[in-house]
């Protein structure tokens, strides 16, 4: 409740969505999502998953993938809806980049681990993915933009549909996610909200709080050095992101941790 | 104290209650927006924003429909030492369904189609006075058998679009339609013996339209501004009065007959309203409307203030209250001036709606008082001294889809 | 009056439920990471919670008291776990329970006969065999946690 609170006073920010109250807000919070409406989200997030794995295929490096695979395991069964099971990936694509498809299914761009110096980045990467499926942001972003504006599941009526409308209406939808994920990106608050659960998993697991601090360092001088083009098109600016973080440190001196930098080598950059 | 004689048709002219085009806010429409004391021109999200500002139809975040009652209106006016030191009262009670509304979303537009009952009076009056002995000539039996109703609605279409993130722009388009009627007897026993009586009908139908656009404004996060501009423009109005009467000292009833075409003089409406939304839980509105009217009209200019505020206590209730103002747009009462009234209104609303996963029902209520003179002699200057009081117990329904 | 009143509503007073829903939470003798934990609650466990100490919130659970994570926690009571594989999965009365927030964690996790269906949706535009390899890799939440938790602990490198 405290996270969907959290969501509830900060997810209405935006110019449009400030007008939004408390009822509709708590609406698309998701706060009365159904058994029927996780299970879409899962149909269709493994859908979008596999849209994602045809354009970029798996890295072949089986250790590299299970060591991905395990930790972002471990970190969901702390942070992660408990009615799901999240599944991580990396893909083979130099962008600096991580995906977080409904139902779960998460992928990080090779870019973006070769980018990464220690397993605490890396938990923070994962724990900020896992945060936009917590919130489902991309489902609610869809929901937004579906043809009617109810709250009912319209995604299970389609993924359930047999029909051919149903079938183009999937692969519309499935086609404005990929837009959205590759393109036009989540509201600017979504993207706050994601870095704030973050930093609150990276101290809750015993990480190294200062990890999203190397991290954040590293996109800007990648964005400084005209890389990671995507990511500066659909996240806020770093300098924003930095502020949360060091607002966070401020209040919270002890959230020093474990970096793990040895682990992480061994599988990630051997 | 000389009181003045009370001839048949002295109250002819105070009839001036809830439904009277003295006030321009004599109902307020919408649920949400009447618990918020009107203040709704820069909110006007949903159904109801039809009326308040088209161009908040564009923000509304679903599709929906609308409706709401004063599910009981009454107004208590009196006029103090009126009859031979007596206050005549005068209530009227009834139930007036105030607003119902559709609104339709589509990718980049917003329709809707709604109906307000923006005026409504239904009075009835059966009052005896005996014993008058302060008049001019005393008087045994005053009988006053009153029965007016006169509503003015509003139907039509609305679209709203959205010019970028920050800015709206809406209009509305509303068939006005008055109906008036009032049937008047009165019969006077006199202590000498001799009677008056007086038959008295008339009826007043308007027909016009009611262009309305609205623009509405984002500033700076989390505030919101809107305006609107409307006028009823009336095509046809027609006032057909008949009366039959026998005055004192007459042995014959006398009938006349009188039609009017003349329109009356409608002001533009100007109304300017602020918002903030502080969180998802808070918001507090503004507005200042001004209503214009030509110089050749006997009205005056009137600025109305409202202040509003809707706070949810969770995500399932909420609680709204407001102050406003309904001053008379009647200019002051002078020693020239004949059969007017003079009364500005101040009044408060509160409150309470319960929210399901796509529906809302509100309960309210709607309260103002004021004081003021009257002339209610016929062709004389004097001024009683008038007070009103209405009261309106509201419920509304809203259902997203 | 009415924001002081909102914010208050934000924070739960002494004596709101709340469930622990990680796999295992730590009970803390002080709201600070680094000491070692009265006990470890289970996920599902009801704590009574009471006043916020920065990301800590104090709890009072099996006649003790302590601090939690607050992104441990959460209002609505977690799913059991269900078998994945051999579990019939019902849906037709939970799925429609909605206002306290119940998923069924067999309905979701479970996959339905024709679990491809949503492939054969995509066609051509999806690479389903790949997101069945990822799914492959999964690792059983447990395990997983203890991973997550122990710096030293080291993954099965045979392919």
């Amino acid at each position: 409740m405290i996270a969907g609170l959290l969501a509830l006073t900060i997810s209405v920010t935006s110019a449009q969505d400030f007008r939004m109250r408390a009822p509709k807000v708590a609406q698309l919070n998701g706060a009365t999502y159904s058994a029927a409406d996780v299970k879409a989200e899962i149909e269709f997030g493994r859908g979008l998953a596999a849209r994602i794995l045809n354009t970029y295929p798996l890295v072949g490096d089986v250790v590299m993938q299970k060591y991905v695979a395990t930790l972002g395991a471990g970190l969901a069964a702390q942070v992660g809806r408990p009615e799901l099971t999240f599944h991580f990936a990396v893909i083979d694509s130099p962008d600096v980049n991580a995906y977080a498809c409904p139902g779960g299914y998460i992928l990080l761009t090779h870019g973006l681990v070769k980018l990464l110096a220690n397993e605490a980045e890396l938990v923070g990467v994962l724990a900020h993915e896992i945060a936009h499926v917590n919130e489902r942001h991309v489902v609610k972003k869809l929901k937004l933009k579906g043809k009617g504006d109810s709250a009912v599941d319209g995604l299970g009526a389609m993924i359930g549909g047999a029909t051919a409308s149903f079938r183009v209406a999937i692969q519309t939808l499935s086609a404005e996610a990929m837009k959205l994920l590759f393109e036009e990106g989540l509201m600017a608050s979504e993207e706050v909200d994601a870095d704030k659960i973050a930093i609150r998993a990276l101290h809750a697991t015993g990480h190294d709080v200062n990890a999203w601090v190397t991290l954040l360092e590293k996109l800007r001088k990648n964005l400084a050095a005209g890389q990671a083009k995507v990511l500066a098109k659909t996240h806020p600016k770093v300098e924003d992101r930095m502020q949360l973080v060091h607002a966070y440190l401020k209040n919270n001196p002890n959230a020093a941790g474990r970096t793990n930098e040895q682990r992480f080598t061994r599988y990630a950059h051997p | 104290m000389r009181t003045l004689k009370l001839a048949p048709l002295a109250l002819l002219c105070a009839l001036t209650a809830r439904a009277d085009m003295d006030h321009q806010k004599n109902t307020l429409i919408g649920g949400r927006a009447a618990t918020m004391a009107g203040a709704y021109t820069a909110i006007s999200d949903d159904a109801s924003g039809a009326f308040h500002n088209p161009a908040g139809l564009a923000w509304a975040t679903s599709s929906s429909f609308s409706g709401s009652a004063n599910a009981y209106s009454t107004t208590d006016t009196t006029y103090k030492a009126a009859i031979d030191g007596r206050d005549w009262q005068r209530e009227s009670a009834n139930l007036k369904p105030n607003f119902f509304g559709v609104v339709q979303k589509t990718k980049n537009q917003t329709f809707a189609f709604s109906y307000a009952l923006t005026d409504s009076l239904v009075e009835h009056q059966d009052q005896i006075w005996q014993n008058l002995t302060g008049t001019v000539d005393p008087i045994d039996l005053y009988v006053l058998n009153l029965h007016t109703e006169d509503n003015t609605y509003l139907v039509g279409p609305s679209w709203s679009r959205k010019l970028n993130d920050k800015a709206s722009f809406g209009a509305s388009l509303f068939y006005h339609y008055r109906v008036y009627r009032r049937a008047q007897s009165q019969f006077l026993q006199y202590t000498d013996g001799d009677d008056e009586a007086s038959y008295n009908n008339v009826t007043k139908k308007e027909k016009g339209l009611r262009p309305k656009v609205g623009l509405m404004l984002t500033p700076k996060d989390k505030w919101s501004v809107g305006v609107t501009l409307a006028k009823t423009h009336l095509v046809t109005a027609l006032t057909d009065a008949q009366e039959n009467e026998k005055a004192k000292g007459n042995a014959t009833y006398s009938f006349a007959q009188t039609k009017s075409r003349r329109k009356r003089g409608t002001p533009l409406e100007l109304e300017t309203g602020v918002a903030y939304f502080p969180s998802a839980f808070l918001v507090v509105s503004a507005n200042v409307d001004y209503y214009y009217f030509a110089a050749d009209e006997a009205r005056d200019d009137v600025m109305n203030l409202s202040v509003g505020a809707e706070w949810f206590l969770s995500e399932k209730h909420a609680l709204r209250g407001g102050l406003y103002t309904n001053r008379t747009n009647t200019p002051e009462l002078t020693s020239v001036s004949r059969n007017r009234e003079h009364i500005d209104l101040y009044g408060l609303t509160a409150g309470y709606t319960l929210y399901s996963q796509q529906s809302a029902i509100t309960f309210g209520t709607v309260a103002s008082r004021g004081e003021g003179k009257a002339q209610i002699y016929t062709g004389s200057a004097a001024k009683a001294d008038v007070s009103r009081t209405t009261l309106d117990f509201l419920i509304s329904a809203d259902y997203g889809f | 009056m009415p924001f002081l009143l909102t914010m208050l509503a934000l924070f739960p007073a002494w004596g709101a439920d709340f469930y622990v829903k990680s796999l295992k939470a730590p009970l803390l003798p002080e709201a600070r990471n680094g000491v070692p934990p009265i006990i470890q609650l289970e996920r599902g466990t009801k704590v009574e919670a009471g006043k916020q100490e920065g990301p800590f919130t104090a709890v009072k659970v099996a006649g003790q008291s302590g601090f939690v994570n607050k992104l441990f926690l959460t209002d609505r009571p977690p799913e059991a776990k269900s078998s994945l594989l051999k579990q019939e999965i019902d849906i037709s009365t939970k799925a429609r329970r909605r206002a306290s927030g119940f998923t069924s964690a067999a309905a979701a996790r479970g996959l339905k006969e024709d679990s491809d269906a949503i492939f054969k949706t995509l066609g051509d535009d999806a690479d389903g065999a790949a997101v069945k390899k990822v799914e492959a890799w999964n690792v059983a939440e447990a395990a997983a946690a203890d991973f997550l938790g122990n710096p030293d602990a080291a993954i099965e490198t045979t392919p």
